[in-house]
């Protein structure tokens, strides 16, 4: 079964990557299962409003079944330091997508090589995350609405890009 | 001299990863990772180099990218001096890592690719002091430290 990408918002504040990474090593799946950080990418922003915002994005194992529910919960819950005004803060915009995972030469010019089509087909891709190299080949993951998940496999595999099922 | 992310945001539009990656395909940089994401239709990027001695330049690839009407570019670009490390392959590791850090600021996070058997991420800072500082709550907290050193 193909990934999840999970991805959340903070409205910045030093230690929340820490939160929330306890939050999720706290989680406990029905048959014990601990969650695993695969992949992650995060990185903050001070253009919207002038507001430092914080994007943290995952794929997670294991992500299915009944932990799908128990990782949002987790994520949304993870208890964040309150802001220098005594404010209490949350991670909002807890979302998961589907994340299509393609695999690259490792030459320059093919990462845009796979993206072209999608930007053509006007797919919107909400998130990109490595996802480990071999010999010569990266694998890369892409995150879609649901509802462009199948168009953006289709615009992928019609390129020749390797896309993963 | 550490190695540098190239970080940005755009005001987000369909296509504009593409036209980024365009651009820097164009002059023959190669990157080595990315991690992007958008929130309320903005996009933010981190971008590692395999070689990056030429950040300076390649930040202002970035900055002139022209995305679309209304001279629209990509914002807030910036370059960040990163540690790369080295985690087991198991639960709670990066828990570990964060921790660590504690109250500096980490400016971006990217799982690169496993090496050596373990999972390699860098994470940036703010400047190389902090980073500095960075470094050594991680080995005191015996994090494993990929020397990646120009």
């Amino acid at each position: 079964m193909p990934h999840q990408v999970f991805k959340a918002t903070v409205k910045g504040s030093k230690g929340d990557l820490a939160h929330i990474t306890a939050a999720l090593h706290a989680v406990n799946g029905p048959n014990n299962e601990k969650v695993d950080i695969r992949y992650i990418a995060a990185g903050e922003s001070s253009v919207v409003n002038g507001i430092e915002l914080g994007v943290i994005t995952m794929i997670l194992e294991p992500d299915d079944g009944p932990m799908e529910n128990l990782i949002i919960t987790a994520i949304q819950n993870a208890p964040l330091d309150p802001a220098p005004n005594g404010q209490p803060r949350s991670v909002q915009n807890v979302s998961k997508h589907p994340n299509v995972q393609i695999t690259l030469l490792d030459v320059p010019g093919a990462l845009n090589a796979a993206l072209a089509p999608l930007s053509a087909a006007s797919l919107n891709i909400l998130t990109v995350l490595p996802m480990g190299s071999g010999t010569g080949v990266q694998s890369v993951g892409l995150g879609f609405d649901a509802a462009d998940e199948t168009a953006a496999r289709q615009a992928l595999a019609g390129a020749n890009v390797i896309v993963h099922p | 001299m550490p190695h540098q992310v190239v970080k940005c945001s755009v005001r987000g539009s369909v296509g504009d990863l593409a036209k980024i990656t365009a651009a820097l395909e164009a002059n023959g940089y190669n990157i080595l990772a990315i991690g992007a994401s958008e929130v309320n239709h903005v996009g933010m990027l981190a971008l590692i180099f395999d070689p990056d001695q030429d950040i300076d330049a390649i930040a202002n690839t970035v900055r002139g990218v022209p995305l679309g009407p209304g001279n629209r570019q990509p914002e807030d670009v910036g370059t960040f001096p990163d540690v790369h490390i080295l985690l087991n392959d198991t639960p709670g590791q990066l828990r570990r890592a964060a921790e660590a850090v504690g109250d500096i600021n980490i400016e971006t996070i990217v799982s690169i690719d496993k090496m050596q058997g373990k999972a390699r991420v860098s994470l940036s800072f703010e400047d190389e002091a902090t980073m500095a500082e960075a470094v050594r709550r991680l080995r005191a907290a015996h994090i494993q430290i990929h020397d990646h050193q120009h």
